[in-house]
């Protein structure tokens, strides 16, 4: 029932140049600020279904505001593209949309996970 | 040789170096307030109340010094009538001296350590002040802060003949002093007296300090000194079991105390110095806790290492502060700055930002805007009012719906800012741009400093002539414009804080006689007599001036109307006794009148009324004696 959506779930081209930035002093940096993420936006879901069920717009857009950042350097575009519209609902727009956002937020961060780990095994 | 004279001659030859320790900002201006004996609570609490910081430790000792439970202390100027002005001019010094020395260049000198041992002597000082009385809390802690300051002089004088020395000392296995003669001719001990006495800390301070290195220490000034000094050993024998946690071995037989009571003496330290640690953001105290007893020689191996790194590397790396609660960012921030041969320091909320900032004194703080908790902004107000974080240079990171209120960044007191997400050669450029900025400024600060003490040498001329336009020729007391002002100042801070205030006017009876039949001389002569008799009999918190004439007058803050009819029926049985001399045979007697601050007489006016009136009343009855209430009047309106 989901819609398509208009991205792909990561931008390889960002994962790519993350790789050339980790060179060979550190190769895996790639992969450690994936799991820095993908950590992180656990703790991030939580806060997020807190905040609605308090009805808290301001720490929603907060939240949201950090996992755009956290996922626009990994290249997560589709995570990335939801945060932003999360981030201008909880500040103007209808609390429920928001819930809708955020359960839409989580099938993204799974899709990530899926996407990474299909990447690692491949490799 | 006294302490004193010890280290006499080489101060002013280490003076030229220009790299001694030495108070900064708040630091310098409470030295240079309190160089004399006249300053008063006001001055050094006006000063202090700058700095938000030295406020809180200040209050944090204030508190803790409280033997009984009262009040909590909320305010400099309550701090300073429970522990004395003079007790908080002396720990604001010393605090003022661990926040400007966090580091140095001596790469091979274990500042943290260094710190979070003198801090451990501070605390151990303080609590066996209160177990053993006789020294006071404040002073003790004050005292075991400073113990060892003479160290970090060396290594900021000689920071690379220090390292040779402690290389040295290691070599020969304790023989630090030795080697310190040997190499700079002048070992740690000597330097460090004559530094405390530069800094004006009382002579019992110097003495103690002195005795630390002896077993045959030379006689001691006071027994005040004595006892200080035999505390502060005890303090330094306690101080590695407070590093290490330790609770094993005894404490020194003197101190009588039983196996329970040591053990409650020393978790009592422990926790003190964990919570000064914190307070005071020594890292040592906070993370390096079990490590806290290796050996310098083993820290001086491994920070000889880091030294011969950073010299790889000449000017061109910043210690950096890195902040932001998206943990991808930050990782990527830092890995661009190290490898561009930054130090960087992470940080992921706001606080603990804070904390850092003050615990690594980094000279660039790139941070994060949105952030929970505490924000960007914030973060940087923030730094801004905090005397040790006042200079450092910041960067604010932001997106680019924000780019429209880059403004309030600046505003916050922001050097530059950034937006998100971020090139890394552009984010690099800006990065040199700052340290091209910060070289500057640590340039114009060091100018500054020589700027502040040439200032300070003026105001020291300047003070000498003020304290002359104060004070009375013939006695040497405060004269009558002071008086005023004084009670004016004391008497406000007792209204503020609902205390006890009194006054003591004193007459000399019969004072035209002895000018008739003696001649001005012998009258002048009087009235110094008096005077010192006066002055000795007062305690600590009273001030004595001369109104003028032959009338003077006590102010008691603190003391009620019975306290202080007590402290005036003492001075005059003492006047009374006091014998003058050169050929003057009659006894001087006073008559005093007492009065309180109370409901319906709480200005200057009204105490000095009513106390005049009460001196008129003790003549009337005769002389030589104290009146403290009105007499019942036989006419008085009934109501």
């Amino acid at each position: 029932m989901s819609q398509p959506h208009p991205e792909p779930v990561l931008d390889l081209s960002v994962l790519a140049a993350l790789r050339e930035l980790g060179g060979v002093d550190e190769p895996g940096l790639a992969d450690e600020l994936m799991q820095l993420f993908l950590q992180d936006s656990l703790r991030r879901m939580s806060t997020l279904e807190d905040a609605l069920a308090l009805g808290d717009r301001v720490a929603l857009a907060r939240t949201a505001h950090t996992l755009r950042s956290s996922s626009t350097n990994v290249g997560a575009l589709r995570v990335a593209r939801i945060c932003t519209e999360l981030e201008t609902i909880a500040r103007e727009g209808e609390v429920r949309d928001a819930a809708f956002r955020v359960r839409e937020l989580a099938r993204a961060i799974a899709a990530v996970r899926e996407a990474h780990g299909q990447l690692r095994r491949a490799a | 040789m006294s302490a004193k004279e010890r280290g006499g001659k080489p101060i002013e030859e280490l003076k030229l170096a220009g790299n001694l320790p030495s108070p900064t900002g708040v630091g310098l201006a409470i030295l240079e307030l309190t160089r004399g004996e006249d300053y008063s609570m006001g001055d050094v609490t006006r000063v202090i109340q700058t700095d938000p910081a030295l406020t809180g430790r200040i209050l944090r000792i204030a508190n803790s010094a409280a033997s009984s439970p009262t009040q909590p202390i909320t305010s400099v100027s309550q701090a300073a009538m429970r522990l004395g002005v003079r007790s908080v001019r002396n720990v604001a010094l010393g605090f003022s001296l661990v926040s400007g020395h966090r580091s140095g260049e001596c790469r091979s000198f274990d500042y943290e350590r260094y710190w979070a041992h003198s801090l451990a002597v501070a605390v151990a000082a303080q609590v066996l002040a209160e177990e053993t009385r006789g020294v006071t809390p404040t002073d003790a802690f004050t005292c075991g802060l400073l113990s060892d300051i003479g160290s970090l002089a060396l290594a900021s004088i000689h920071p690379e003949r220090y390292a040779e020395v402690l290389r040295r000392a290691c070599e020969q296995e304790g023989s630090l002093l030795l080697a310190e003669r040997e190499l700079l001719d002048i070992d740690h001990v000597q330097l460090g007296c004559a530094l405390l006495s530069e800094w004006g800390l009382p002579e019992s301070f110097v003495y103690a300090l002195g005795t630390v290195d002896t077993r045959e220490p030379e006689l001691a000034p006071s027994p005040e000194a004595e006892r200080l000094a035999r505390l502060l050993r005890h303090a330094l024998a306690l101080a590695p079991r407070i590093l290490t946690g330790s609770q094993e071995g005894e404490l020194p037989e003197e101190l009588e105390l039983d196996v329970a009571r040591t053990a409650t003496v020393l978790a009592r330290c422990r926790g003190d110095w964990l919570e000064w640690g914190r307070t005071l953001q020594i890292p040592s105290a906070l993370r390096k806790a079990e490590s806290a007893g290796v050996p310098k020689a083993e820290l001086e191996l491994a920070s000889q290492r880091a030294a011969a790194e950073a010299r790889a590397k000449p000017g061109c790396g910043l210690r950096i502060l890195a902040v932001d609660d998206d943990p991808v960012s930050l990782r990527l921030i830092a890995l661009h700055l190290s490898r561009a041969g930054h130090e960087v320091i992470r940080a992921t909320t706001g606080r603990e930002a804070l904390l850092a900032a003050l615990e690594h004194a980094p000279q660039m703080v790139i941070t994060d805007w949105m952030m929970p908790d505490m924000d960007g902004l914030e973060l940087c107000r923030t730094l801004r009012s905090t005397e040790e974080c006042r200079g450092m240079y910041v960067i604010v990171l932001t997106g680019r719906d924000r780019e429209s209120r880059a403004v309030e960044a600046f505003d916050a007191g922001a050097d530059e800012y950034f937006l998100k997400p971020f090139e890394s050669r552009l984010l690099l450029a800006r990065v040199r741009a700052g340290q091209r900025t910060i070289e500057l400024r640590e340039q114009v600060e060091s100018d500054r400093r020589i700027q502040a003490q040439q200032v300070a040498d003026m105001s020291v001329l300047n003070r000498k002539l003020e304290a002359a336009a104060m004070t009375d020729v013939l006695t040497r007391l405060p004269n009558r414009r002071f008086a005023l002002r004084r009670l004016e100042e004391d008497l406000g801070i007792a209204l503020a804080n609902e205390t006890a205030l009194s006054v003591v006017m004193i007459d000399i009876d019969l004072f035209k006689q002895v000018n008739d039949e003696h001649g001005h001389g012998m009258g002048d002569l009087v009235l110094r007599e008096t005077a010192n008799v006066l002055r000795g009999i007062v305690r600590r918190e009273d001030t004595v001036c001369r109104l003028g004439g032959e009338e003077f007058l006590v102010i008691c803050p603190g003391a009620n109307l019975e306290q202080a009819a007590a402290t005036a029926e003492r001075m005059r049985r003492a006047v009374a006794h006091h014998v003058i001399g050169y050929g003057y045979g009659r006894p001087v007697t006073i008559s005093a009148g007492v009065a309180q601050r109370e409901e319906g007489a709480d200005t200057v006016d009204d105490l000095l009324r009513v106390a005049d009136r009460r001196v008129y009343v003790a003549k009337a009855a005769g002389r030589d004696q104290v009146c403290s209430e009105d007499p019942p009047r036989s006419h008085a309106k009934s109501a």
